[in-house]
């Protein structure tokens, strides 16, 4: 049984498709290096990204099906779960047969699969582009942490461009240790290292907006009508650890 | 008195107003402003009661004039008052803002002073946050009823949504509950407002630079459970709000007893929650199915029915237009499923092009099954767990209703309630 193993990228993802395309023996199933484990009956292959192959697929995919076809896939990409690369793959292959009528197919699981995996993924981003909090950590910079279930960081980015333009900002996702920096200028997407991320955790200052915001909160509460179950379906708990007003907050029962 | 105690008591009064709403508007940042709007609206966090915030939703002062039976900030009730100053709205709407806490801004008013007097000082917030701080988020505010033409033509310049509330949907309910308003002060505003908005609109479509007025267009509120009005005339008001005056959006709220009066509920009621959930799925089915209030209600049935959902209840009253089969009905008739929304309906059309649909794929289109089998054939086969039979799909429909996850959600409440 052949597996392909990649670098985790949407390039290496790519380079993948390219390589299963023209090769004889289809891959059985492709994987991130690192969440193979060897086994007696699996044969590895690591497909080494290559940034051209990689291109060429993107082209086809957006000329040959459609833009919103590409987008799509990127799109689950980001979710980072586990076997969306096959689907892909599949969602793939039909599409170079049927073109861009691949989304009326949605019957079939791996179609139905990226639809809601893209779906995930852009509620994940929806939804912190509210849940996110900014605090002031010096003159005119603000600092943000997230822990999203998905890799979105890249997603929401433009949009926090776009609405605090002359605002100094960094977004930093924990679970992955990517910030986001924006100098008023432009922003950059980058890795960060241990130390550094320390360093920016330390940062976050209580203030009086913060206070002023949790009393905003609990005011604006009517308790005649309590909802707990409807709260979390909306703002589920995980997103609470990074929000201002759930710093103090204690639950009704 | 420090703002800390002036938002606690501002806030607090303004809550009951239900909008929450953020969308609608898509003014875009300037170079050397703050914030812009997102077109479908965003919600920054959720309370404890399952409402979103979305805008910072504050009274500019509860010091009101007027006396009405239903409200929280009556001037008979005796309650802590506070005033706002404009520079503090403006600068905890910008504080809260760069913090991304918020969307926008709600600000709403008792009548302090005149009618005049309280509209002047909210056109002094939106002009101040509009031109001195060019801030772009999101603005709402409330007309006053009785203020001038004059002062809300300028207002409506600067803000994207406004709102007149009608509160109480008849006219005998208003002489009842708030004997020093009327329909007219209440509907001219409103109106008003309305041609505006059609004016304006006329007006961008031929010059791309025309100013706008009030682009997401105006909204209202009607409270439920107050008066012994029926959801039929509710629904025929709003019906009529959408039709002739272009409203985009009537908020319908449950009374919370906020006062002892022998005209209101008792002030152990709870809020008739369920019956609010119910207007609000008539008010989808209303402004995006296609239904009018004439086919959801009749004189024999006036109010909606809290076991079924009102489009499964219309369909119920309505069995001879069913069953509809899935891979030939049109867009129009596949809505009117119950279980099929938009969404789930669009994506049946799509794939029905290359496929036939059969029973096993519907529910991977997000069709709810537990619903829709009942109503639906494919390839002309039905479906359904019981025969095709009023009482049978009615029985196996009364199952899981929502009248038991409502019960327990007054449970909660209650205990909630007696631990205070």
């Amino acid at each position: 049984m052949l597996i392909y193993t990649y670098d985790k990228s949407f390039d290496g993802l790519m380079t993948c498709i390219y390589e299963a395309f023209y090769s004889k023996l289809q891959p059985e199933d492709i994987l991130p290096k690192d969440k193979f484990i060897p086994n007696l009956i699996s044969e590895e292959q690591y497909i080494f990204t290559d940034v051209l192959k990689s291109q060429k697929v993107k082209k086809a995919i957006q000329d040959k099906i459609s833009r919103t076809a590409f987008h799509r896939i990127y799109t689950a990409h980001l979710s980072e779960s586990s076997h969306h690369e096959m689907s892909v793959l599949h969602y793939l292959i039909l599409g170079f047969k049927v073109g861009k009528n691949v989304d009326s197919h949605m019957h079939r699981e791996f179609v139905m699969d990226l639809v809601k995996l893209e779906n995930k993924v852009n509620l994940e981003a929806h939804r912190l582009l509210g849940f996110l909090r900014f605090s002031e950590v010096s003159n005119n910079l603000y600092y943000s942490t997230i822990s999203p279930e998905y890799n979105v960081l890249q997603l929401i980015a433009p949009h926090f461009v776009k609405r605090f333009s002359n605002q100094n900002f960094i977004i930093h996702d924990r679970l992955r240790n990517l910030v986001c920096i924006y100098n008023c200028k432009e922003f950059k997407v980058l890795e960060l290292d241990e130390q550094n991320s320390l360093y920016l955790e330390n940062l976050r200052s209580n203030n009086f907006y913060e206070v002023l915001w949790e009393q905003y909160f609990k005011a604006t509460t009517i308790s005649e009508r309590t909802n707990l179950k409807s709260q979390r379906g909306h703002m589920p708990q995980r997103y609470w650890n990074n929000m201002t007003e759930f710093k103090n907050f204690e639950e009704p029962e | 008195m420090d703002i800390q105690s002036k938002l606690h008591i501002l806030s607090a009064a303004a809550k009951y107003d239900v909008s929450c709403s953020s969308s609608g508007s898509n003014r875009k940042n300037s170079s050397n402003g703050i914030g812009n709007s997102h077109a479908s609206g965003i919600c920054h966090s959720f309370t404890p009661d399952g409402r979103c915030i979305s805008l910072l939703k504050i009274l500019f002062t509860n010091f009101c004039i007027y006396d009405c039976v239903y409200c929280v900030n009556r001037s008979s009730q005796d309650v802590p008052r506070a005033a706002f100053t404009v520079d503090e709205v403006v600068d905890l709407t910008i504080s809260f803002y760069k913090r991304n806490y918020i969307e926008g801004l709600f600000l709403s008013s008792a009548v302090f002073k005149s009618p005049d007097y309280t509209m002047e000082k909210i056109l002094e917030v939106v002009r101040r946050l509009r031109t001195v701080h060019n801030f772009n988020g999101y603005i709402h505010i409330k007309a006053i009823p009785g203020a001038s033409t004059e002062i809300i033509q300028k207002a409506g310049m600067y803000v994207d949504r406004m709102s007149v509330n009608i509160e109480l949907p008849s006219d005998e309910s208003l002489r009842l509950l708030a004997p020093q308003k009327n329909k007219d002060a209440i509907l001219k505003p409103m109106a008003f407002i309305g041609s505006n908005i059609a004016t304006n609109k006329s007006e961008r479509s031929k010059f791309k630079n025309a100013p706008t007025f009030v682009p997401a267009g105006q909204s209202t509120q009607l409270i439920v459970g107050a008066t012994a009005d029926s959801d039929y005339k509710i629904m025929s008001l709003s019906e009529s709000l959408y039709n002739r005056l272009q409203m985009k959006r009537v908020y319908y709220s449950a009374y919370v007893p906020v006062a002892t009066s022998p005209l209101l509920p008792s002030i152990y009621s709870p809020p008739p929650l369920l019956r609010e959930h119910r207007l609000y799925q008539a008010d989808w089915l209303l402004r995006f199915y296609g239904f009018s209030a004439n086919e959801l209600f009749n004189s024999e049935n006036p109010n909606l029915s809290l076991i079924y959902d009102p489009k499964t209840d219309w369909a119920l009253r309505n069995l001879d237009k069913f069953p509809v089969e899935i891979n030939t009905a049109n867009l129009e008739k596949l809505i009117r499923i119950p279980g099929v929304g938009m969404r789930s309906a669009q994506r049946i059309i799509i794939s029905r092009k290359v496929h036939n649909i059969d029973f096993g794929d519907l529910k991977k289109l997000g069709v709810v099954m537990k619903r829709a089998q009942y109503f639906i054939t494919c390839k002309g086969k039905y479906y359904g767990n019981v025969a095709f039979k009023d009482t049978l799909i009615k029985y196996a429909l009364t199952k899981g209703s929502d009248v038991m996850k409502f019960q327990e959600v007054q449970q909660q409440q209650l205990s909630f309630l007696g631990e205070l």
